[in-house]
């Protein structure tokens, strides 16, 4: 399954079900009243309305919007484990939120007044059901998607007794760093010219966030170290005991952890602050730790160096 | 940045911890404009005083390979050909050694410099001010 396809079935449902919508509201205009009935509640009478026009633009609107940001989701996962959930939820959503938005629309046609336009509940067990059953489709059609490659083990680099070794180096993430700035600064504004409480939250937000945008990351005789390089704590500290070997790896965000920062996944971890080469450690507990760092190759030979002389002196 | 170091090796630490960060340049896994782990940590890692990874780092500085200021640590000079400098002072260094196993004395070894610059081939820039 080519990362083409797979952005083809995020889009294509999405794409039919705007041009049901948009159809369907088209052929109907001038049927449907200059209010339609837009929310409905439980009995399944009509208890929100919305202009026409602004009905259109907004289902619209929402779909075209949804529509790309989940094919952009795809493309960005690329070939990792993840754009096959990302897909399948892609494809389940236009069918949710395209089966009541047209049927928003038929319901609504040939009425004098809205208020009596109902909508019963049952259409909510189909459209449920109908997305689940689209995702599932998506889901068994992107099948056999190739599996993520194991972390390719670095030779051992040799280490003579009584050699003191150690690796070290410092990952700046740009892409966190500057909306943490951006958020910290709007939080500040904030708090100077608005009400406090507004800023309170984006001040916090970004403050906390700040000082992980860079993380340095150390191999050396007590193990593997990552902190940020302004705070002495928190930090993920392994111990070279506990550490089995060690390698690298390559890498994708969004696709294999779902995002940035501190991420944790079934017997996998990782702080993830870009895609791309990463170190990659498995310990005694059969779980994985990722960094993502430059030149991991050789703090991964370094540690694979320290584990054995710990092991042989043990 | 991969640093190793022998204590009982007749090279003092600090020079080894110089050589480290200088072979890191000359090789290209350390970048102008990077950041060297700071002094203090390096010396956790290692086991070592830190004075003596701040020799060290003195002597990177002193031959133009790092700057070090205060608040920021010690960074990689951006300046071009920081490289090709860091592998000539390893060459240089390089040449020291051997001559110290040859048994040679500092001003034997100045003289074959200065007799092998002599007759090697093509002219030097002029010094600044002639």
């Amino acid at each position: 399954m080519t990362v083409i396809r797979r952005c083809a079935l995020s889009a294509v449902p999405f794409g039919i079900a705007t041009a049901a919508y948009v159809g369907v509201f088209w052929a109907s205009y001038d049927r449907l009243p200059g209010r339609i009935a837009t929310h409905f509640s439980g009995d399944g009478g009509a208890d929100g309305f919305t202009s026409r026009t602004a009905a259109l633009w907004f289902g619209g609107g929402l779909l075209v919007g949804l529509g790309l940001l989940f094919t952009v989701l795809t493309l960005v996962s690329k070939d990792s484990p993840g754009a096959r959930l990302t897909a399948a939820v892609g494809a389940g959503t236009a069918v949710t939120l395209g089966y009541p938005l047209v049927l928003t629309v038929v319901v609504n046609t040939d009425v004098q007044d809205p208020a009596d336009v109902q909508l019963p509940m049952w259409h909510m067990a189909v459209l449920l059901l109908a997305g689940v059953a689209t995702g599932a489709l998506a889901w068994w059609l992107t099948r056999g998607g190739p599996r993520p490659a194991p972390a390719r083990l670095s030779p051992a680099l040799p280490l003579t007794e009584g050699e003191a070794a150690a690796w070290s180096r410092t990952m700046i993430s740009r892409a966190l760093l500057f909306p943490a700035v951006v958020v910290t600064l709007s939080g500040l504004f904030a708090v100077t010219f608005g009400p406090w409480q507004a800023g309170l939250l984006p001040l916090v937000l970004g403050l906390t966030c700040a000082p992980f945008a860079g993380v340095r990351v150390t191999v050396d005789r007590r193990g593997l170290t990552v902190a940020s390089t302004v705070l002495p704590r928190p930090r993920l500290a392994l111990p070279l005991g506990s550490i089995v070997s060690a390698g690298s790896v390559q890498v994708n965000a969004m696709g294999d952890f779902g995002g940035w920062g501190y991420r944790i996944r079934p017997n996998r971890r990782g702080v993830v602050l870009r895609s791309g080469e990463a170190l990659s450690v498995r310990t005694a507990g059969g779980r994985e730790y990722l960094v993502t760092v430059d030149d991991s190759t050789t703090a991964a030979a370094l540690l694979n160096g320290l584990v054995n002389r710990h092991a042989a002196g043990a | 940045m991969l640093f190793r170091v022998l204590p009982s090796s007749p090279v003092p630490l600090g020079e080894q911890i110089a050589a480290c960060v200088r072979g890191g340049i000359a090789n290209g896994t350390a970048v102008p404009g990077e950041r060297l782990p700071p002094a203090r940590e390096v010396a956790e890692s290692l086991g070592v005083n830190v004075h003596t990874v701040l020799r060290g780092y003195q002597r990177l500085r002193d031959e133009g390979l790092i700057e070090l200021r205060r608040g920021r640590g010690a960074v990689i000079t951006a300046a071009p050909g920081v490289a090709d400098q860091a592998r000539l002072t390893e060459a240089v260094h390089g040449l020291i050694t051997q001559a110290r196993e040859f048994g040679l004395t500092d001003q034997e070894l100045l003289s074959m410099v200065h007799k092998c610059l002599s007759s090697a081939p093509g002219t030097t820039p002029p010094a600044p001010g002639d």
